[in-house]
């Protein structure tokens, strides 16, 4: 039992720890992306016909696939009127009855979304094309479909986030009424 | 549409964050106006609301301002700031004015000038003796100079989605921006006379000369964007990378950049970034579901049966913007209003760029007034003071940024005196 539980603690870490992998990459490659096509377009008089749209990609990515951190770090902006007028255990029954709502229009987001993608199976992405020309000789033939997905892989894990806010905090906060009604974890990482 | 704005403030007073509420909101009116089979078109709306080039400015105007944070240049800021005005009344609440503004022209963000120039001035507007929800009504209001003084992350938006030039919109920021600066720093002298606050130890003129010398290089970054757009020698993206590579080399000039501070400056960032990209992706639904059920035409006409005076027209548009501010922040109002923003521009014939100033100006003052306004809450959790105390000391202030908005809507040179020289 406990070493099932360590396993899914190094999960977690190991999820965590790549998600603000990906999220500094992706805002590593837009920078880098957009300074050297500056510098091409000013110093060599060349422009990278790839460069804005490869980083839109990226944006979209970034967007959507960081979203379930940025929720479990309380970066969303949110009013806590009736949250604050409530002891922990309501609040927290407050939150389980929110989340009905919020996980029933991410997983129709998700799923309608996974069917939008999938609709583009045949078109490619130019930008990466023409940079695999360029460095292979032939096409990628990468799907654009790749880059749609990205709506149903971020609005599923932030599902999973708020999910798993929830069983995180039903034992400190839920089962013990005495707790004072203070901010909560996830309020305090913003 | 009653039901659709029930539902909306439902959701948020109940703790949804806004983001959501606006997607579940948007989502639920749709179906229950019949037409739930569109909801197969709003993950494309998403992509679409998200995947637009010139809002890569986001992400990386938001990049810069953190990592001249973390470069040591907002302390340069803020001591610059002092040797200016931190003797005479008014101290460090003017410094802090004083510095919001200078750190205005590097970030294009109110939040972020909220959260980097609270912790620092913050605490040390108490250390001076001021009452802290003061000093934090202070910092939320002086953040609004941030979208209004260039760059703009708000103006970026107003212009993509109206067409009008964002050149001239930077441009047009600046008057305004600066009369901002002026009123508050007057509220503060006589506050300050008023209750006895404390000035700083008068800087000698070589300490003042040393600490300009210092604090140049970064008070030049909203020179090189400004003239950058203008002059049409970048992008407003490109401008806003440039900003980024110019925030990395004086960082490192300054020796205080390094590489893990860079990396967590990026992670960062793209957090901070996500959550305004998700909210302009939830708006551009609702923005579709209103297009659907002609929700924006249903509003001006219910405008126009009031009044056809152009002058109520404005004060209509006003209160209207003022309120949707109470609740929303910029993006999604500008993406929410744009279709009526246009009609009404149109009728009332004001010029596209001092149109825009009012539209931004409206929106911005709404991140300061509660139940929603997000300054408010960055800088009372910074102080550590409850936020009803923070909003009644920010009732002043926000009514001298009201005064400002009024004054910008009625004397047009103040937003197109400076974009006319520039011609």
């Amino acid at each position: 039992m406990q070493s099932t539980g360590r396993v899914l603690s190094g999960l977690v870490r190991a999820y965590l720890s790549m998600l603000r992998l990906l999220a500094g990459l992706s805002m590593l490659l837009i920078v880098g992306i957009m300074l050297v096509q500056v510098f091409f377009r000013y110093a060599l008089g060349g422009s990278l016909i790839w460069a804005e749209e490869l980083c839109r990609y990226l944006l979209i990515w970034q967007t959507f696939l960081v979203l379930g951190l940025t929720y479990s770090r309380g970066e969303f902006v949110a009013l806590d009127f009736l949250p604050g007028a409530l002891n922990a255990r309501w609040r927290w029954i407050l939150r389980a009855v929110m989340a009905v709502p919020i996980l029933g229009f991410l997983g129709v987001m998700a799923w309608y979304g996974y069917d939008f993608a999938s609709r583009f199976d045949r078109q490619t992405i130019p930008a990466l094309d023409f940079i695999w020309t360029a460095i292979a000789g032939k096409t990628l033939g990468l799907s654009i479909r790749w880059v749609y997905i990205s709506v149903t892989v971020g609005l599923g894990l932030l599902g999973i986030h708020v999910i798993a806010d929830l069983l995180t905090t039903f034992r400190g906060q839920c089962l013990d009424n005495r707790a004072t009604p203070t901010r909560d974890a996830v309020d305090q990482g913003a | 549409m009653t039901s659709f704005f029930l539902l909306f403030a439902g959701f948020l007073a109940s703790g949804v964050p806004i983001a959501l509420a606006l997607g579940i909101a948007g989502t639920a009116y749709l179906y229950a106006s019949g037409n739930g089979m569109m909801a197969l078109m709003l993950p494309q709306r998403m992509i679409a609301g998200v995947d637009q080039f010139v809002l890569l400015t986001i992400p990386l105007f938001l990049l810069a301002g953190a990592l001249m944070n973390v470069g040591g240049v907002t302390d340069r800021i803020v001591t610059f700031a002092r040797a200016m005005v931190g003797h005479r009344r008014g101290g460090m609440s003017s410094v802090s004015i004083l510095s919001s503004g200078f750190f205005a022209g590097i970030s294009g963000s109110a939040t972020a000038e909220a959260s980097a120039l609270g912790s620092i001035l913050i605490p040390s507007m108490a250390r001076q003796g001021m009452p802290p929800a003061y000093a934090a009504a202070l910092i939320a209001v002086s953040s609004i100079m941030g979208p209004i003084i260039p760059p703009s992350i708000t103006m970026i938006i107003y212009g993509v989605l109206s067409g009008a030039s964002i050149g001239q919109l930077f441009l047009a920021g600046v008057l305004p921006g600066i009369a901002i600066a002026c009123g508050l720093l007057l509220y503060a002298s006589w506050r300050a006379r008023r209750d006895g606050f404390p000035v700083t130890d008068r800087m000698s003129a070589r300490e003042r000369l040393v600490q300009t010398r210092r604090t140049l290089p970064a008070l030049i970054l909203p020179a090189i964007i400004l003239v950058g757009i203008k002059a049409g020698i970048f992008t407003p993206t490109e401008a806003a990378a440039v900003a980024v590579g110019y925030a990395l080399i004086i960082g490192l000039l300054y020796r205080d950049l390094t590489p893990t501070r860079i990396w967590e400056a990026m992670i960062a960032t793209a957090l901070v970034s996500s959550s305004i990209m998700f909210i302009t992706a939830m708006a551009s639904i609702v923005s579709f579901v209103f297009t659907l059920e002609q929700v924006p035409t249903m509003i001006a006409e219910g405008m126009l049966s009031i009044t056809d005076n152009p002058w109520m027209i404005l004060l209509l548009l006003n209160l209207f913007l003022l309120i949707l501010g109470m609740f929303l922040e910029p993006i999604s109002i500008l993406i929410l209003t744009m279709p009526i923003l246009l009609k009404f521009q149109a009728l009332i014939g004001m010029d596209p760029v001092q149109f825009g100033m009012v539209v931004v100006l409206n929106t911005v003052i709404g991140m300061a007034t509660p139940p929603v306004g997000i300054l408010l809450f960055i800088t009372s959790a910074i102080s550590g003071e409850p936020v009803t105390r923070v909003i009644r000391e920010a009732v002043p202030l926000i009514a001298i940024c009201l005064a400002v908005l009024a004054l910008v809507a009625l004397v047009p040179q103040l937003s197109l005196a400076i974009p006319g020289l520039m011609q």
